[in-house]
Parts: structure tokens; C-alpha cells; sequence
């Protein structure tokens, strides 16, 4: 009796999209950047950065291409506030789209 | 799971199209395989393909797919994966986005490097991608082909000794010489093991191993 012959399965690519196309874009993976920049603002302000379920729960990741300037002025906030970029974007999103 | 081979390096001329060409061929004659040609538009890769589909009824298990940025690179490569198991990415000579994304997204990067001052120079030009890539994924594997090297001169020897020592980056053991083969089995869409040119031919043949037996390790 011949085996029959079984479909090979759909492969997984090894990569993450997002990742590749934000360290492709920016020369930073997304963990590195928001974690540390937090984790050095959180310190510089005597305490330790908010992680875990809190944080993160219910939240979706989304790749972003914007100026070099504009990160650059996202980091600064999130540092001087002790926050992450993704937090300091929450908080503008709520601030500026918030009442329409 | 699909594996990919980014083939890299800074500068024009070194031999990324016709490393990635014979990888393609001599892959696909075991297992599903893409070529994707980002090197556009010269399309070196793109043009050896087309060659190819002319002179011969088919081209088996190989299909070519091209990406003009980063970002249709990654579509593209998540698409084919679905189908393939090895990606062959030929990389354009340029650090930038591309380049970053196929050395990260890469399961080998093979960086092809003849003995020359100039050539060492453009791969010194790498290495900031190299350790960034690095950093944000320590699995990364990018390796140096010698290309077109010279043995038996004491130039080439010097220098590819000096390049180990100002580079610190893994290396293949196998070396392709300069040969004409490379350059007409490109030409007429062959690969150097359908060419005439025994020792080309033992010598794609020993490099197409090395890599499947990297990659094999990589799988277990």
C-alpha cells in the first residue's frame, strides 16, 4: 500500500514583522527602546517603572513611522515624566482626540 | 520553518548576485526556495532568473520575487514563507533600511568579501549594523565569504588575516576563487554547478554545504 501524500504544512516565517520593520526604520527594537527609556526615567525619579499586567493587559501593538524630531521629542516627555512612549502617546491621543 | 540567507554587503561588485544566484539554484534542487532580489533596480539576481526561464523549460522549485523597499521586503518574505523553505535574499549595496531589515531578519547573513583594502573598509562600514542587530536579537549569525580570494598570494593571505583581526566577524571555510565562471554562468541564467568549470563547481558545491549544514544546525 502507497502512503498518500500529506500536504506540507504552511510554514511560519522566523521573524516578527513589526520588529524587523521598526528596527529597520529606526536601528531600535521596540522592547529595547520604551523598557529602557522608562526603566531610566523611573530611576532618575527615585522609583521603580510600573510592568506587568497593569500595564500592558489589553493594550495592541502598532508600528509607527514618524520623524526622527518627533521621537526624539516623544523620548524626551517619557523620560521627564518617568513614563513610557506608549503611555505619553495614550495620554496626548486622550488630551487631543479625547473630546471629539 | 523557513530559514533565510540574507546575502550583504556595503559595497558594489563583490559577488552578492552571483553568491545568492548559486545558493538559489543549488537549494531549490532539495527544497522550495525563493530568490528576492532587492538590489533594484540593477536587478542582477532579477536578470539571471529571467535568463534562466528561457533557457530551460523550468525552474523547478526556485521563484524569484523582488522588493523595492524594506517594508515589501517583509510582506513579501512573510508571503513566501508560507511555501518555501529557504529564502535566498540578495541585498543592495547600501546601509540602510534594507540592509538592517535582512540582517535581522535573516537566519545567516553572508557577507561576501574579496581581499582587498577597499572591500574591508566597506564591511568595517557594517559592523555598527551588525552590533545593533545584534543587541536586539543575540541569535543573529552574519558570516564573511571570501570571494574571488587568491590563495597562493601573499597579499591575499596578509590581508584577509588582517581583516579577521580589524573585523572580528565569523567566517565560511569555504572560498570561492577568482574565476570566470562566476561571472558567464550568471550571463547565460545558469548556476556554476550546470557550468563546465570542475573546480567552480567543487567549490559552489562545498559552500552550498557548509550553509545547509549552518542551517541544519540552526533547526535542531
Amino acid at each position: 500500500m502507497t502512503r498518500t501524500k500529506t500536504k506540507s504544512p504552511v510554514r511560519k516565517p522566523v521573524f516578527d514583522a513589526d520588529e524587523v520593520i521598526r528596527f529597520a526604520a529606526t536601528g531600535e527594537s521596540r522592547t529595547e527602546n520604551v523598557g529602557a527609556v522608562a526603566d531610566a526615567a523611573a530611576e532618575a525619579h527615585g522609583g521603580k517603572r510600573k510592568t506587568g499586567k497593569s500595564l500592558d493587559a489589553n493594550r495592541i501593538g502598532l508600528s509607527l513611522m514618524l520623524l526622527p524630531e518627533i521621537v526624539a521629542r516623544l523620548r524626551a516627555e517619557a523620560e521627564r515624566k518617568g513614563k513610557t512612549i506608549d503611555q505619553v502617546v495614550e495620554k496626548l491621543t486622550h488630551k487631543h482626540l479625547g473630546k471629539h | 520553518m523557513t530559514q533565510i540567507v540574507g546575502v550583504v554587503q556595503v559595497k558594489g561588485g563583490v559577488g552578492r548576485s552571483t553568491i545568492a544566484t548559486n545558493l538559489a539554484a543549488i537549494f531549490s534542487l532539495k527544497k522550495p526556495t525563493a530568490l528576492i532580489d532587492c538590489d533594484l533596480p540593477q536587478g542582477t539576481s532579477a536578470s539571471w532568473f529571467a535568463v534562466r526561464k528561457l533557457t530551460r523549460p523550468s525552474t523547478g522549485n526556485l521563484t524569484l520575487a523582488t522588493a523595492r523597499d524594506y517594508r515589501e521586503l517583509v510582506v513579501r518574505a512573510r508571503d513566501l514563507a508560507a511555501e518555501h523553505q529557504y529564502l535566498i535574499i540578495d541585498a543592495p549595496p547600501r546601509i540602510a533600511e534594507m540592509t538592517r531589515a535582512i540582517v535581522i531578519m535573516s537566519t545567516l547573513s553572508l557577507v561576501p568579501l574579496g581581499a582587498s583594502a577597499a572591500e574591508i573598509w566597506s564591511t568595517a562600514d557594517l559592523l555598527p549594523t551588525i552590533s545593533a542587530a545584534h543587541q536586539h536579537r543575540p541569535d543573529i549569525d552574519v558570516r564573511i565569504v571570501w570571494n574571488r580570494f587568491r590563495g597562493y598570494t601573499r597579499e591575499a593571505l596578509e590581508i584577509s588575516e588582517a581583516a579577521r583581526k580589524e573585523l572580528g566577524m565569523g567566517e565560511l571555510m569555504t572560498r570561492l576563487g577568482y574565476r570566470v565562471a562566476y561571472s558567464e554562468d550568471l550571463a547565460r541564467g545558469l548556476s556554476v554547478d550546470e557550468w563546465q568549470d570542475r573546480t567552480a563547481h567543487g567549490e559552489i558545491m562545498t559552500l552550498a554545504a557548509e550553509v545547509m549544514g549552518i542551517l541544519k544546525e540552526k533547526r535542531t
